[in-house]
């Protein structure tokens, strides 16, 4: 035990009164004790010792000469767990059994000390009684002899008192500093004690590693010297030193400031004057709190306060902020009151069906339930009625977030009334396009069936008109056939008649004479009409195109026309020995070949004609080539003057009431090429 | 010498009375019989066994050229003298090649038909002169296969237009297939056919044929 730690309270006291106890046999002591002297004076012990005896606060034992057990007081029975009648006359080491505290050794009794030695036994301590009980007391003790009037000793006296719950006290303030230091050091942040001349005490490992510094740089420093004297600041010079000499503290005092190694920083400083320990005043314990980000943090939190704010009151969608406890709106923004034309304060502590937003209260828990269940609730269109009753027409979206500890529901609403108005206009307009559209449609469909009727009208008037021309065609054909055979069957035949006459009358008319010239003459006439008769029905139609076939018909035509035209001609036929073709091919491929050469004759100039009659399986043709002038093609099918004058247009009629086609290639100085193509079908021309 | 017996086959009772004054008004022949059409001469020449039949061509029924292949047959030692109004080729090609003896336009002198009665008798062929020379002009005519052409080297180009041209296609058409323009295209027409010597487009059908162009049209 420490004596150095002054303890308050009863301590001193006792130990006062067992200084007391011990200092009995001496002189002094004696005098302040009369009843020792009666004692002394040979007298049994008597009752008002035992009576002195009971009011000591103390345990005592009084010892005979032979260390027995002569009194003991009712703390010492208490304490030893033996009552008196029971421990007169043990032996003083049966009743008070004491060992070493911290070896556990026996110890030797102080009686036995004191009737060995004659003197007295100081106050021994880590002494532990062991009580009859078995229960231990820390005791303090001490011993001294009782003398008689010759000095002898004739007895001794024992004093001891428990100690425990004294021990236990100083180890908890021994406990406490430990605890205390052990935080100190421990804490985050940086902590200094200081002395009460501002010196740094001590300071612990938060404060080294914050501020980069050492222990050296440190102890045993005033505050304001540390660093770059960043401390030195009169304000809290004055505030440390209003604290010292009271017990008082101060609370987050602002230091902004560069500091040596760590740069800019915001620092919070709190105070506190600790107790007097050991005696010693005036220590102040400094906590420093490096507060540079939570600043920032804090800076950046109302920065973005300041700009939800402005978002809040700026926003053109109306928002509501709603306690999801009270169901209360607790704020709403400016363009919220103008939509539905409450006030601030109209709208703050209404519930949102009060305002339309839900038709009742059963509804509005209902949305709360889902919003509650799922963070989010959205309705494309919702009716809300404004204050004035009128109607309007909402996006509603609402969510639940935490703020801080507190839970908030924020409404956005958004008027989509003439959003709604708009779509109602599109979607309108939208019809009626489509409906004027189908009208249009309607009236194409209609228009487009009187031209696809006309079409097939004027169709059918072509293929009326073609069969007509078919049949006059055919007809004059046939007109011209018949008298072409007329020509030469009957003219012809009566023309050899009158021939074959002329000759038997002739030759029986004498020779010479006039009327035997003029026979001849008449043969010769005969002779020349016959001729043109031929000639005649050969134009109109040659009947080998009806007797022989094309081939023959055109190449015998083709002989006759370069006769008497005096232009070469070249004919080839290929192909056509297979059989006949359609009579009607066949007559329209030798009018085409007939109309070509007429205009080579008429037109051309050509020195040299070539005829080529080409039969394939698919087709027929006939090529007329000369090597004359030519004429200009480039023109339009029909808009052609020459092709006018050329009969271009009926040559192209006779192929086409054949199913067939016309090509006519001319260039200037280049001759000219008719083509004349009939498609042949299977089984045609047999 | 025995007198010649002609037997005539016309349809035209007027023209028979005529050839049958003229027959029987030259020495050394006369009329044995006549038919109005070849269905009648049939019956009646194997019977009379004429030495010249004078047979019209164009007759109702059975026509000169059939009457004259039948007579042929069944009675051989008749010889077919055509006599015709017809001057093309091709009937007197199908008359010839029927076995007619010879060929004999209406409007002929009679002094021809009476030589041409003898001629036949006599064995030989009697071609009437006016057309001796298209009959004997198309049997000499170069089919085409027998006709020489010179021999020349083509470019690809030369021989494709002139196959084309040889099939009936025009210039136009044969530019558009061969991507060329109309002038190209003549200018490998011309080209072609100069190589090869020839001057119509009749002939390029000829060479086309021989050279075996044409097979598939």
């Amino acid at each position: 035990m420490s004596r150095s730690v002054s303890s308050p309270g009863r301590y001193p006291l006792r130990e006062t009164c067992v200084r007391l106890h011990v200092a009995l046999p001496d002189s002094a002591a004696r005098r302040r004790c009369p009843m020792a002297a009666d004692h002394q004076a040979g007298l049994d012990p008597a009752s008002w010792i035992r009576a002195a005896l009971a009011d000591i606060g103390m345990a005592t034992i009084v010892a005979d000469a032979a260390g027995r057990v002569l009194l003991m007081n009712p703390v010492a029975e208490s304490m030893t767990g033996w009552p008196h009648h029971e421990a007169s006359a043990q032996p003083v080491a049966a009743v008070f059994r004491i060992e070493q505290e911290q070896t556990r050794e026996p110890t030797t009794n102080p009686v036995e000390d004191v009737l060995a030695t004659g003197s007295a036994v100081g106050l021994t301590d880590h002494t532990v009684l062991i009580a009859r009980g078995g229960r231990e007391y820390r005791i303090d003790h001490g011993a001294a002899p009782i003398r008689d009037a010759a000095g002898t000793p004739v007895g001794a006296v024992l004093i001891f008192c428990d100690v425990s719950e004294r021990q236990r006290a100083v180890r908890g303030v021994e406990n406490a500093r430990a605890f205390a230091e052990g935080i100190v050091q421990t804490v985050r942040e940086p902590l200094l004690v200081l002395d009460a001349d501002l010196r740094v005490t001590s300071a612990n490992r938060s404060f080294y590693l914050t501020f980069a510094t050492t222990a050296e740089e440190t102890e045993g420093r005033s505050l304001f010297e540390l660093g770059k004297s960043q401390w030195a600041i009169p304000q809290l010079r004055e505030l440390l030193e209003e604290i010292l000499p009271r017990d008082s503290h101060f609370d987050d005092f602002e230091v902004d400031g560069e500091f040596e190694s760590i740069g800019r920083r915001s620092m919070v400083l709190n105070a506190r004057r600790l107790p007097p320990v050991g005696g010693i005043l005036g220590l102040i314990l400094l906590a420093i709190e490096d507060a540079t980000e939570r600043r920032r943090a804090i800076a950046a939190l109302e920065l973005s306060e300041v700009r939800y704010r402005r978002l809040f009151e700026t926003a053109q969608d109306g928002i509501l902020l709603v306690d999801p406890v009270t169901r209360r709106v607790f704020d709403a923004n400016p363009f919220l009151a103008d939509l539905l034309g409450y006030t601030h304060d109209e709208l703050v502590g209404k519930e949102l069906w009060e305002i339309g937003l839900f038709k009742d209260i059963e509804s509005s828990k209902t949305a709360f339930r889902t919003l509650q269940e799922n963070g989010y609730i959205r309705y494309e269109d919702l009716p809300l009625g404004t204050k004035n009753g009128h109607q309007i027409e909402v996006e509603f979206v609402s969510n639940v977030y935490d703020v801080g500890e507190k839970r908030v529901i924020q409404c956005n609403i958004r008027d989509i009334t003439d959003r709604k108005r708009a779509e109602d206009a599109i979607r309108a307009a939208h019809a009626q396009l489509e409906r004027r559209v189908q009208e249009r449609t309607a009236e194409l469909a209609h228009t487009n069936g009187t031209l696809t009727d006309e079409i097939t009208r004027r169709k059918q008037a072509e293929a009326d008109r073609r069969e007509l021309q078919q049949r006059l065609t055919t007809a004059q054909e046939d007109e011209r056939q018949r008298i072409a055979r007329e020509l030469h069957d009957q003219l012809g035949q009566h023309l050899t008649a009158l021939g074959l006459g002329l000759k038997v009358v002739k030759d029986t008319t004498p020779d010479p004479s006039p009327a035997r010239e003029r026979l001849q003459a008449l043969q010769g006439l005969t002779d020349r009409i016959g001729q043109e008769v031929h000639h005649l029905a050969l134009e109109l139609r040659p009947t080998a195109l009806d007797d022989i076939g094309l081939q023959a018909a055109l190449a015998n035509y083709a002989e006759g026309w370069s006769e008497r035209s005096g232009i070469d001609m070249d004919f080839h036929g290929i192909g056509l020995d297979e059989g006949r073709l359609p009579a009607s091919i066949e007559t329209a491929l030798y009018r085409v070949v007939q109309e070509a050469l007429t205009n080579v004759l008429k037109h051309a100039a050509a020195r040299r004609v070539s005829v080529v009659l080409q039969r394939t399986p698919g087709q027929v043709s006939a090529v007329v080539e000369d090597d004359g002038r030519g004429f200009d093609t480039d023109l339009p099918v029909g808009f052609g003057a020459a092709e006018r004058r050329l009969g271009v247009l009926g040559m192209r009629e006779r192929m086409a009431l054949v199913g067939g086609t016309l090509t006519i290639e001319s260039g200037g100085g280049r001759g000219t090429t008719v083509i004349a193509r009939v498609p042949l079908v299977t089984g045609e021309g047999q | 010498m025995a007198e010649l017996a002609v037997f005539l086959v016309d349809d035209h009772a007027i023209v028979r009375e005529g050839l049958k004054a003229l027959i029987n008004s030259q020495a050394g022949m006369k009329t044995v019989g006549e038919a109005e059409d070849g269905l009648d001469a049939c019956e009646r020449v194997p019977i009379l066994r004429p030495d010249v039949v004078v047979m019209d061509v164009s007759m109702p029924g059975l026509s000169g050229s059939q009457a004259t292949e039948r007579l042929r047959k069944e009675c051989p030692g008749a010889k077919v003298l055509a006599l015709t109004v017809h001057e093309d080729k091709g009937y007197i090609r199908q008359l010839l090649a029927a076995g007619a003896a010879g060929y004999v336009l209406k409007r002929t002198a009679p002094e021809e038909l009476i030589r041409a009665i003898r001629v036949v008798a006599a064995g030989q062929v009697y071609l009437d002169p006016r057309m001796a020379g298209k009959v004997v002009g198309g049997f000499v005519r170069r089919p085409a296969e027998d006709t020489q052409f010179r021999d020349a080297a083509l470019s690809d180009r030369e021989v494709e237009v002139a196959r084309l041209t040889a099939a009936g296609h025009s210039n136009k058409e044969i530019a558009s297939r061969l991507e060329l323009s109309v002038k190209t295209v003549e200018t490998y027409r011309a080209r072609g056919m100069e190589k090869l010597g020839l001057s119509t487009r009749a002939d390029l059908v000829r060479y086309a044929v021989q050279q075996g162009w044409l097979q598939n049209g």
